[in-house]
């Protein structure tokens, strides 16, 4: 059992993450002097009572979220008494961003190795490594405070968002990390330890610390554990190209705190990414023009993928964009199928590596598994699954593959005649006769449509959104797949990462459920929602909606990390990895450690961020392989920034994944790289009737 | 009361079904559509089982819905297509055991159970009617046949007929 320590106006998101790992935890709430508000009573904070309460705990979580220029006092105790408690019945109390500062009236004993923050003193009390960093630059998450940290216990460093301390700037805030006493830290001994420091990849432009005194994110005196924030205030979606949304938290430092206490999980979280549109290529792409050298970029990160993917138990639900044999130029079967797909003379190897990228991942169905992405379905947006109804497609074509069921010239209706429950017509006879009377059901209610629009015709005009529209377009989508290989994929894995994260409506989710799928992937933003409710338990007949985020590295053209020439599209700004030109101002004059600040930014953001949506809301992330482009085709494994160009080149694939998998590894017993079934029997774990 | 084998799980807890503690079951919805269709109302100043009914039929011994005997009372909402005011009528009766009418021929066929007038002002709009017994106990009837008429440019009516158990 962990106690959870809130202060007001926190949310829900540790609770959620103990919640999901099945790690029984209580609620408490500090925001009175004299009053630490439990679900069994309330308790003076400095009393023996509440000393005796504490110790019935594995672990206790503070949950700060106090900037270090506010004098508020009402946790004081939480230092001035609780850093007696130190024997060995009282249990490991993690302060996660625990303000300690000069102005708040803190007595630590005078062996405590955190320096108190001064802010009148900054440079020799608080490591503060660049400036205003907890400041957010425009829609973006609060991506300017990822770090790499060294956790001196593995021995290993990752990319997460860490900071001790924030305070108000003059934009905006600015942030730090403790300072520890080397003095006394080596008087504790074995009573003290410092666990992570920072490790960032462009340490050596940083300031270095006082003599004396080394900068540390987490540290440990006695049974107390100072650790970097959780909460992040402020940002309140993920990037600009998506609705308002959850913003991710600094979930990794929750995880590493039930690792630090020993505390054991019943379940772990799998790591899910998805990936949409196999052989997508750009045409002109600023660093890589030519679509057929994009297509090695692809090829070589996906030899490299399924190698790390094998390895790992990691499979990637990947949205075959499909329709493109039905409508033309819409889909991914086109880079296989039409030489004018190509710049001039490349048509022939364009297709042929077309063609390997396929045969790879026909090889590798453990770890890449193909399945419906059909955006050629008309839509408000253009994204396909629109829900809006009120689409007419003109020129619908469905698919004339034999041994189907909705196969031309099969009979099939388009629009609704007269439709009643089944067993509530005044007819002879109920059963579907595949002439005059067909069957749907809605929300498990079967209804017999007597007498609707029916045609044997290839091509016709058509209602989006309509269980018939819906049942043409899943086959036809399924038909080419099966065409292109994937017999078993997408639809023997029974999970689909719908195209734009449209999720149809029910025309479409009754159609999903007939087919027997079992989730698909869903934006759960304001405009797109599937049925209301907690986005960790939505349903329709069994199936889930999984909700996912976008961690694409730039858009448009996708020109990478920084491009002067495209830098809207830049992950630069894409991510608001840069505010006050600390990045771009400085990229050809200090090339490449400037673009090194940019990395630790963006991939500390992305661990967080998909750690987040595996944990908290028990979703995925996904992004489209095409972030590939920029590599260099003759390097396209080519690690960040190694190049001495000025383009930024890095393989995103290889670096997303990397990071994400030290995190992996040093939080094994908790996350786990893994499969989309294994996610949603996590999800159906914790569904339970609403009864 | 010892607990049997049966049981279901309760987020982490396996609960046991008692005599006390039922296995937990998902309610039938108190309220679910039955019906959908389209029709031109007849030209006609009264409602008769000859005008057409919501489907379109105009044989007037068909009923519009059947097996209704477990619904209580039913809520029709529709759109017409112009501002013409529309008469309609519900009729009903019920079976034998074997599901065929008590009475089928002649007069007599069909009890009226409720009639009236819609109205959408002077366009095309969303009307709802609820059909229900006078004496405010349960429908109960088995068949139903609800009629549509206007004296006059007579509006497309489409219908969705809700039953509420």
């Amino acid at each position: 059992m962990i106690l959870v320590i809130q202060t007001y106006s926190q949310s829900y998101e540790i609770q959620a993450i103990l919640t999901t790992l099945g790690i029984p935890h209580k609620t408490a709430w500090w925001f009175e002097t004299n009053a630490l508000r439990t679900p069994d009573g309330t308790f003076h904070p400095t009393s023996a009572d509440c000393r005796n309460y504490l110790r019935q705990f594995k672990a206790v979580f503070l949950n700060s979220f106090q900037s270090a220029d506010s004098n508020w006092s009402a946790q004081n105790a939480s230092i001035n008494t609780w850093l007696g408690w130190r024997a060995p019945q009282d249990p490991p109390i993690f302060h996660f961003g625990c303000a300690l500062s000069t102005g708040r009236g803190l007595t630590p004993p005078a062996d405590f190795p955190i320096v108190l923050a001064d802010l009148n003193a900054l440079s020799s009390t608080v490591w503060r490594w660049e400036a205003e960093v907890d400041t957010t630059a425009g829609y973006a998450p609060r991506s300017r405070i990822g770090v790499r940290v060294r956790l001196l216990r593995e021995n290993r460093s990752v990319y997460t968002r860490a900071v001790n301390l924030f305070w108000a700037g003059t934009q905006g805030r600015e942030a730090g990390s403790y300072l520890v006493s080397l003095a006394k830290l080596s008087a504790l001994g074995a009573n003290g330890e410092v666990l992570a420091i920072p490790d960032f990849p462009d340490q050596s432009r940083l300031p270095l610390p006082p003599a004396g005194f080394i900068p540390a994110f987490a540290v440990r005196y006695y049974n107390h554990f100072f650790m970097p924030r959780y909460e992040i205030g402020g940002a309140t979606r993920i990037t600009s190209y998506h609705d308002p949304f959850p913003i991710p938290k600094s979930i990794f430092w929750v995880l590493y705190a039930l690792k630090l206490a020993q505390v054991k999980p019943l379940l772990q979280i799998p790591i899910v990414h998805e990936f949409d549109h196999w052989v997508e290529t750009i045409s002109g792409h600023p660093l890589t023009p030519r679509r057929v050298e994009q297509l090695v970029n692809l090829l070589e990160s996906y030899a490299w993928l399924r190698d790390f993917g094998r390895a790992r138990n990691l499979c990637i639900p990947f949205g075959n964009r499909a329709g493109g044999r039905y409508n033309p130029y819409s889909g991914d079967w086109d880079a296989l199928t039409r030489t004018n797909m190509y710049d001039a003379g490349d048509g022939l190897v364009g297709q042929q590596r077309a063609r390997q990228i396929l045969d790879l991942l026909l090889d590798a169905p453990d770890v890449f598994m193909l399945n419906i992405h059909d955006h050629s379905v008309p839509a408000v947006n253009g994204q396909g699954f629109n829900n809006s109804r009120g689409g007419i497609w003109s020129n619908f074509r469905r698919h004339t593959d034999p041994y189907w069921q909705y196969e031309a010239p099969t009979r099939v209706p388009i629009a609704h005649g007269t439709v009643y429950k089944r067993g509530h017509a005044p007819l002879a006879s109920n059963a579907p006769d595949g002439a005059t009377r067909f069957c749907f059901a809605r929300n498990g209610i079967e209804f017999l449509d007597v007498v609707p629009t029916t045609t044997i015709a290839e091509q016709f005009a058509i209602r989006d959104g309509t269980v018939y529209m819906a049942r043409l377009v899943l086959e036809r989508d399924l038909a080419e797949a099966h065409l292109l290989g994937f017999v078993e994929w997408g639809h023997g894995w029974r999970y689909t990462n719908n195209a734009g994260n449209l999720h149809g409506g029910e025309g479409y989710w009754e159609t999903w459920a007939e087919l027997g799928f079992r989730g698909l992937r869903a934006d759960i933003g304001i405009n797109q929602r599937p049925p209301a409710g907690d986005p960790r338990q939505m349903y329709y007949r069994g199936l889930q909606f999984v909700p996912s985020t976008n961690t694409d590295f730039s858009r448009g053209v996708q020109p990478g990390l920084y491009l002067p020439s495209h830098s809207a599209q830049s992950a630069v700004q894409y991510w608001g990895l840069d505010l006050l030109g600390e990045i771009v101002s400085f990229w050809e004059t200090e090339y490449p450690i400037r673009g090194t600040i940019a990395v630790r930014r963006l991939l500390g953001t992305i661990v967080d961020t998909s750690l987040w949506m595996a944990g908290v809301l028990r979703g995925t992330t996904y992004s489209h392989p095409i972030g590939t482009a920029p590599c260099a085709p003759s390097n396209p494994l080519q690690r960040a920034l190694s190049g001495a160009d000025y383009t930024g080149r890095f393989n995103y694939i290889v670096e997303f994944f990397s990071a994400i998998d030290e995190a992996v590894q040093v939080l094994s017993d908790y996350v786990k790289w893994g499969t989309i079934h294994e996610l949603l029997d996590l999800r159906d774990y914790h569904a339970y009737p609403a009864v | 009361m010892r607990p049997t084998l049966i049981g279901y799980r309760r987020g982490m807890e396996l609960v046991p079904v008692t005599a006390t503690n039922a296995l937990p079951v998902v309610a039938p919805p108190a309220i679910e559509p039955l019906f959908w269709g389209s029709a031109n109302a007849t030209v006609a100043s009264a409602p008769s089982p000859s005008c057409v009914d919501l489907s379109g039929s105009t044989s007037p011994e068909t009923p519009t819905v059947v097996n209704m005997g477990m619904y209580h009372s039913l809520v029709w909402t529709g759109w017409k297509s112009n501002g013409t005011d529309v008469n309609y009528a519900v009729y009903a009766r019920a079976t034998d055991p074997n599901g065929l009418p008590l009475h089928t021929f002649g007069s007599g066929v069909w009890a009226l159970v409720q009639q009236g007038t819609i109205s959408t002002g002077t366009s095309a709009g969303y009307f709802r009617v609820l059909i229900r017994a006078t004496d405010g106990g349960a429908l109960g009837y088995d068949h139903y046949r609800i009629v549509l008429c206007a004296p006059a440019s007579p509006p497309t009516v489409i219908s969705q007929v809700k039953g509420i158990r």
